[in-house]
């Protein structure tokens, strides 16, 4: 007769996720992933079910992996969310086109102005002084404004190796390209960033 | 390099900024989300293996495999994906056997013909029963 023990089994991997460190990690990325989605389809609300999507994604495919894979994994589900709404949306503009000459009511408010959500926020802060809190803003809404211009690789590639802290292999991981690429991808974007915030005169 | 890595950081600085200044409206948006999606999370596998294992262990090694409801269905499937080759086989055969045998039927019409078509041998009409066959089926 076979007997069963418990220590004859092995537990697939060493240590998982519980439900309070996939929360903690979500807490944690969930305003950088919104803005991230943000600076690609420069829409609030589109930016808000791409990174809803995604967190269902992740709690529902990979909610039982270690919590050490979650960044990479959140960002790589990040990227792709994004990447099918601008296929997506490449589908239905091509029927909007097709149908506009019926009915031309233009859609309204498709750009996003950072200024905008800056501009909220005032008077939350006393601590700076007003001039101070001005040109910080407008520094702030300058970056972001050259980082939605970034080219889509750049871009990625940018926001995770610099602003997720993934290191090389995990943005090639996430982004599915090779580390030269990652690497390339990188210096690029932070090359044409330096430059452009040089011509605006904004000394970093 | 060290330029590079100097300049991201002061990026990284302003971007946290302007993430941590998001409004409340986003930020309610993006709780709500967190919350649907934590009450989706799929729960490690480990737990209902070790809750597996336990219930064999207690009904023992004979009734091990009625003790998971779940692993009775799976090997319902099981039994399926064997039996499916199996029928799939058997039906090929019966297949073939069938196409050779109507192939047999054909040839030996084909051969039938051939004998009825063709130019009767000399010794034929010296055959009395053949003569008589002829007849037969004229009438």
């Amino acid at each position: 007769m076979p007997k069963l023990q418990n220590n004859t089994y092995k537990p697939r991997q060493t240590r998982l996720a519980s439900p309070k460190e996939l929360s903690d990690f979500l807490a944690e990325v969930e305003r950088r992933a919104y803005k991230q989605a943000v600076y690609a389809v420069r829409n609030d609300e589109s930016a808000l079910d791409i990174v809803q999507d995604a967190m269902m994604k992740l709690a529902e495919k990979y909610g039982d992996r270690p919590p050490e894979e979650f960044p990479m994994l959140f960002q790589r589900i990040l990227q792709n969310t994004i990447r099918d709404w601008f296929r997506r949306t490449k589908v239905r503009s091509f029927w909007t086109t097709l149908f506009s000459s019926m009915a031309p009511a233009g859609e309204a408010g498709d750009d996003f102005d950072p200024l905008e959500t800056l501009e909220a926020q005032e008077g939350s802060k006393s601590a700076h002084s007003a001039a101070d809190e001005v040109a910080q803003k407008q520094t702030m809404a300058a970056i972001e404004k050259e980082i939605e211009k970034l080219p889509t690789r750049q871009r990625e590639a940018f926001m995770l190796r610099y602003w997720e802290d993934l290191d090389v292999a995990e943005t090639a991981q996430a982004m599915g390209c090779s580390q030269g690429s990652v690497k390339t991808h990188c210096s690029r974007a932070t090359h044409t960033l330096a430059a452009a915030l040089k011509l605006q005169g904004i000394a970093l | 390099m060290h330029n590079e890595l100097h300049f991201a950081y002061q990026i990284k600085r302003h971007l946290n900024e302007s993430a941590r200044a998001l409004p409340a409206d986003k930020t309610e948006r993006l709780r709500t989300a967190r919350e649907q999606a934590l009450a989706r999370q799929k729960k490690p596998a480990v737990a209902a293996q070790l809750t597996g294992a336990s219930a064999i262990q207690v009904s023992g090694g004979g009734a091990a495999s009625l003790g998971n409801a779940e692993a009775g269905g799976f090997s319902g499937f099981e039994w399926l994906s064997h039996l499916l080759p199996v029928a799939l086989l058997a039906a090929g055969l019966i297949g073939i056997s069938c196409w050779h045998q109507s192939n047999r039927a054909e040839e030996n019409a084909d051969i039938d013909t051939q004998m009825l078509i063709d130019e009767l041998p000399p010794s034929a009409y010296a055959d009395k029963g053949f003569v008589a066959w002829i007849k037969r089926g004229q009438e």
